[in-house]
């Protein structure tokens, strides 16, 4: 549980549109996805992951469509736009940079200890 | 079904993609083995807040702020509406000051601050004669203004205007004739100040120069007497008996000589203009106001420079201009005049100080609600409201205050503005152009904007920066958050109370001394009318004199009417123009004199308006008489002026500055009191009365009673002898001495007001400190109370403070109306702006109502029981 806060700000909106670059989901099943793809480590509570949710969408990053599902629901859909693919591809990026830079300096840390 | 979706609102979806979560959830669960009941409540303990997870959704859309802030104002408004009384204080007070301030801008602005309606406004400057020995402008001659045009190469064109006393107007067709004032103009008048007319055109050089008799129409006339049809070009206005060809029209705006000017025509349709003989014309000072429009590049310090060589030149030259020199400034400062400014600028100070005390008011009242509720924000603030969050409620109640009392407050200035063109005085120029301005509005609105919010926000943010435990824990609100600050505003609210009342009461003395002048005559049950002949039908002065018999016969024989007089212009401002010569003491004719009006009458005139006769008689009809030996009366102050110690009567003087070449002398056959008739608060100008019947005369009636029931007498006695005059001009001494000093009774009434808005709200905000601090020190006068301390010494020590807070008020307010004063006193009348008595006043006034206003609350703690102190405290 204590993992939620840990996601460092800005990754949980790389991680919503990397779900969904695969394919349309709704609220619920990204939380499932998120929760199923991280083995549990990221769990993300539906105080968070709505605001984002609608945060990504009035930046024009995710689209919704409103789907009648096999529950005999409406449930709202999201995809990602093409200027969200785009934004996705250039924060992972930054991400990747930064996440091998931090390798790179705890290794050597680690190679430079006595 | 997708239009249905469109209409849901984005909370609906909101709830609804939220509820599909929470079913899924559940679904899951009772798939894994759980009880419906049981998973629904795991559910909802996961889901944490679900309204705060809906709000942090809302919070993410992007005209999120907007609606927030709409709500919160909806809020505000509804939390207002709880507290009526405090919401009605603070808007009454608000809009009073937004209405009184966005009104006076808008005259300011009118009168003082906007552009003369001319073409390139800054270039056009006034030319005035100054006489040297009585250091005062004239108007000039037309031999100086010839040689001023001719000389000048900084000025790329001079010309000039005056006014005349009103002429008789009928159109050709028409029945009713009219008086109108109309502008007589010099060459180039128009093009000078570069205002092309509304239809039609202005007069041509060549039209000037052949003396043709055509006239420009007024905006208003036009309007009047043609409905603003183009047709009006090429019609006939017989102006004085004299038809004239209609040319143009020109703009409401254009209002030179004055605002009320009905038409124009050139100078030289007068058969008294010839140039070629300007040479032998006077060069005294004289009625011409010279206008003109600096060359292209040139200031109007290079004019200055020029025009006093110039005059300087002339001095040496001409033996009447030995004591003439010229003044140049610009055009505005001569219209709109020293006094009409002072007058405005002293409104929009007092306006300004009448709006301090309503802000500060209005703070003092909001910092007294803020820390009342403090108690509320460290809920709101337990309740994980953000500081900010109570920041921006705050600042939507604020809002919500200042929209209704903005829209109160311009809905005001617009009544106001409406009252002060119908009521207000006309001297003010451009006074009629008057409107809500824009301007003003917006500054008011944005200005109100910026006090509402300090004060709706600054104090309660001061409450709420104390650790909110201790404000819960606690309740104590017995150190209110600055103290001294709310004691500061009071102290402002009475200092520019005090500031208002020194001005009102200095405005009252000299309006009450300007109107409790003596006139001299007695104005009561007196009434003009004016008589206006036309030129063509009376042209021999034998039937003037005929008819003005006859008018005085007719009406002195109406029941009701004890004596009839007449005079040129009752009412009129004597300029003293002219001069006497005196037998025995021939001067030079270029030697300065003093100035003194020659002013004709009727016999019958000093009866008829009650002037006393010192010595000697009356004129009587044998003086009109041709051939009758000349004979003058003349007034106290002119016969001290000539005669000190003796007495003028039998004395021989002439009209002029020479002898007469055949020798003749006219005789002083009377000595009259002084009388003030173009206005209480003018001096009187020494006067020499002839005997003499004039085409335009003011026939002047007194009745015994209600003189106003004669008018339908005096006009069916009038009409019957010329039904073409005009009678549209008949007013009682007692109301034109009244309009004349309308301006003088208006900011005196202007200034009580405000001053009485000014103390009501001083004591007000006094009352209200002083009851709030007791309501807050129940618990420790409570205390005092059970430890002994006596009634007397608690209200003496609420008491104290009230005082001590007027009393710094009162010393900043002394200050502060001394400064002011400076500037006050040219427009008072026989008054001294720092006239010890006034302030003593009001300052006993202030200390009075301040007194008074403390007494409740020291009364009130006086009165609290300590067992119900202790026990609520």
């Amino acid at each position: 549980m204590s993992t939620k806060s840990d996601l460092p700000q800005g990754t949980l909106d790389l991680l919503i549109l990397k779900v969904l670059a695969l394919e349309p989901l709704h609220g619920y099943a990204i939380g499932q996805r998120l929760q199923q793809i991280s083995r549990n480590v990221v769990q993300v509570t539906q105080g968070t992951l709505y605001p984002a949710l609608h945060r990504l969408e009035n930046r024009d990053l995710l689209v919704a469509d409103w789907k009648m599902t096999d529950t005999g629901r409406e449930a709202k859909f999201y995809r990602l736009t093409r200027k969200g693919r785009a934004y996705m591809d250039v924060e992972a990026e930054k991400w990747q940079r930064l996440i091998d830079a931090f390798e790179l300096i705890f290794k050597s840390a680690d190679r430079s200890a006595p | 079904m997708r239009w249905r979706r469109g209409r849901r609102t984005a909370d609906d979806r909101l709830d609804l993609e939220i509820r599909d979560h929470i079913e899924r959830q559940v679904a899951d669960y009772v798939a894994t083995g759980m009880s419906e009941a049981e998973a629904r409540k795991r559910v909802r303990l996961e889901f944490g807040g679900l309204d705060q997870a809906k709000e942090h959704c809302r919070d993410v859309r992007p005209h999120q702020w907007l609606s927030e802030l709409i709500r919160d104002v909806r809020v505000g408004f509804r939390s207002l509406a709880r507290e009526r009384l405090f919401a009605a204080a603070v808007i009454t007070i608000l809009t009073v000051g937004i209405g009184a301030t966005v009104a006076m801008f808008s005259v300011l602005n009118t009168v003082i601050l906007r552009d003369l309606p001319y073409a390139r406004p800054h270039e056009l400057a006034a030319i005035r004669t100054h006489l040297l020995l009585q250091n005062q402008p004239d108007g000039s001659s037309i031999p100086n203004w010839l040689d001023w045009r001719t000389e000048s190469k900084t000025f790329a064109g001079i010309t000039f205007y005056f006014r005349t006393a009103a002429s008789a107007v009928t159109f050709a067709g028409r029945e009713a004739p009219q008086r109108g004032l109309k502008g007589v103009v010099g060459p180039d008048f128009f093009e000078v100040l570069g205002t092309a007319p509304l239809i039609g055109r202005t007069p041509s050089r060549e039209e000037f120069d052949r003396h043709d008799r055509v006239v420009v129409l007024s905006e208003g006339l036009w309007q009047e007497q043609f409905d603003r049809s183009p047709d009006a070009i090429g019609r006939t206005l017989i102006v004085d008996g004299q038809p004239h060809t209609i040319v143009g029209v020109m703009p409401r705006t254009f209002q030179l000589p004055t605002n009320d000017t009905r038409f124009w025509h050139p100078i030289s349709t007068s058969p008294l203009w010839d140039l070629s003989k300007a040479s032998t014309l006077n060069r005294d000072g004289d009625i011409l106001e010279v206008i003109g429009r600096l060359a292209p590049g040139r200031t109007l310090d290079e004019a200055r420079a020029e025009m006093s060589l110039i005059a300087s030149r002339l001095r040496a030259e001409y033996p009447a201009n030995r004591f003439l020199d010229v003044r140049v400034l610009p055009l505005f400062d001569h219209l709109v005049g020293d006094r009409t400014r002072r007058t405005v600028w002293l409104g929009f100070a007092a306006v300004l100080a009448l709006l301090a005390i309503a802000c500060a008011n209005v703070g003092g009242l909001l910092s007294v609600r803020a820390t009342r509720r403090r108690q509320e924000f460290a809920v709101r603030a337990a309740l994980g409201a953000g500081r900010a969050r109570v920041v921006r409620q705050l600042l939507a109640e604020s809002i919500s205050l200042w929209a209704t009392a903005s829209a109160g407050g311009v809905a005001l200035a617009y009544g106001l503005l409406r009252l002060l063109l119908a009521y207000g005085p006309r001297t003010i120029p451009r006074i009629e152009q008057l409107g809500l301005d824009a301007t003003a509005v917006a500054g008011a609105l944005l200005g109100g904007l910026v006090v509402v919010a300090l004060c709706g926000t600054l104090p309660s943010m001061i409450a709420t920066r104390r650790t909110s435990a201790a404000a819960l824990a606690t309740r104590d609100q017995s150190s209110p958050p600055k103290p001294r600050f709310h004691d500061l505003l009071v102290a402002a609210q009475i200092a520019g109370a005090l500031v208002l009342l020194v001005g009102a009461v200095l405005f009252a003395e000299s309006f009450v001394r300007a109107q409790g002048e003596d006139p001299g005559y007695i104005a009561d049950d007196l009434m003009i009318v004016r008589i206006d002949l036309p030129q063509i039908e009376y042209r021999d002065a034998a039937a003037v004199v005929t008819f003005f018999r006859e008018a005085r016969e007719r009406v002195a024989a109406i029941p009701g009417v004890t004596a009839v007089g007449g005079t040129m212009d009752f009412f009129m401002r004597r300029n003293g123009q002219q001069s006497i010569t005196i037998q025995g003491r021939e001067e030079s004719p270029d030697a300065p004199r003093p100035r003194l009006t020659i002013e004709p009458i009727t016999p019958g005139f000093f009866r008829a308006s009650g002037t006393p006769i010192v010595a000697g008689r009356e004129f009587d009809e044998r003086d009109l008489e041709p051939g009758a030996p000349g004979v003058f009366v003349v007034s106290e102050s002119l016969a001290r002026r000539y005669w000190p110690g003796e007495s003028p009567m039998g004395k021989h003087i002439v009209n002029g500055r020479q002898p007469r070449k055949n020798g003749t002398w006219d005789t002083i056959i009377g000595v009259v009191k002084d009388t003030r008739r173009e206005g209480l608060d003018l001096t009187p100008i020494l006067t020499a009365f002839a005997p003499a019947s004039m085409r335009n005369m003011d026939l002047t009636i007194r009745a015994s009673g209600d003189v106003e029931a004669l008018i339908p007498a005096v006009r069916r006695e009038i009409r019957a002898m010329a039904p073409a005059v005009p009678l549209n001009r008949i007013a009682t001494v007692r109301s034109g001495l009244a309009d004349r000093l309308a301006g003088r009774r208006f900011e005196t009434q202007v200034l009580v007001l405000f001053a009485g808005i000014g103390l009501v709200l001083a004591a007000a905000g006094l009352y209200a400190l002083l009851a709030y601090q007791v309501a807050l020190r129940t618990r420790e006068l409570g205390i005092r109370a059970a430890l002994g301390a006596d009634r007397r010494s608690i209200v003496t020590m609420v008491l104290t403070h009230g005082v001590r807070l007027a009393l710094i008020g009162i010393g900043v307010g002394i200050i502060a109306a001394a400064l002011a004063a400076r500037g006050l006193q040219n427009l008072l009348y026989n008054t001294q702006a720092l006239d010890a008595s006034s302030y003593a006043a009001s300052v006993a006034g202030v200390l009075l109502i301040a007194i008074s206003a403390a007494t409740i609350p020291a009364r009130r703690a006086a009165r609290i029981d300590p067992i119900t102190a202790l026990r609520e405290g």
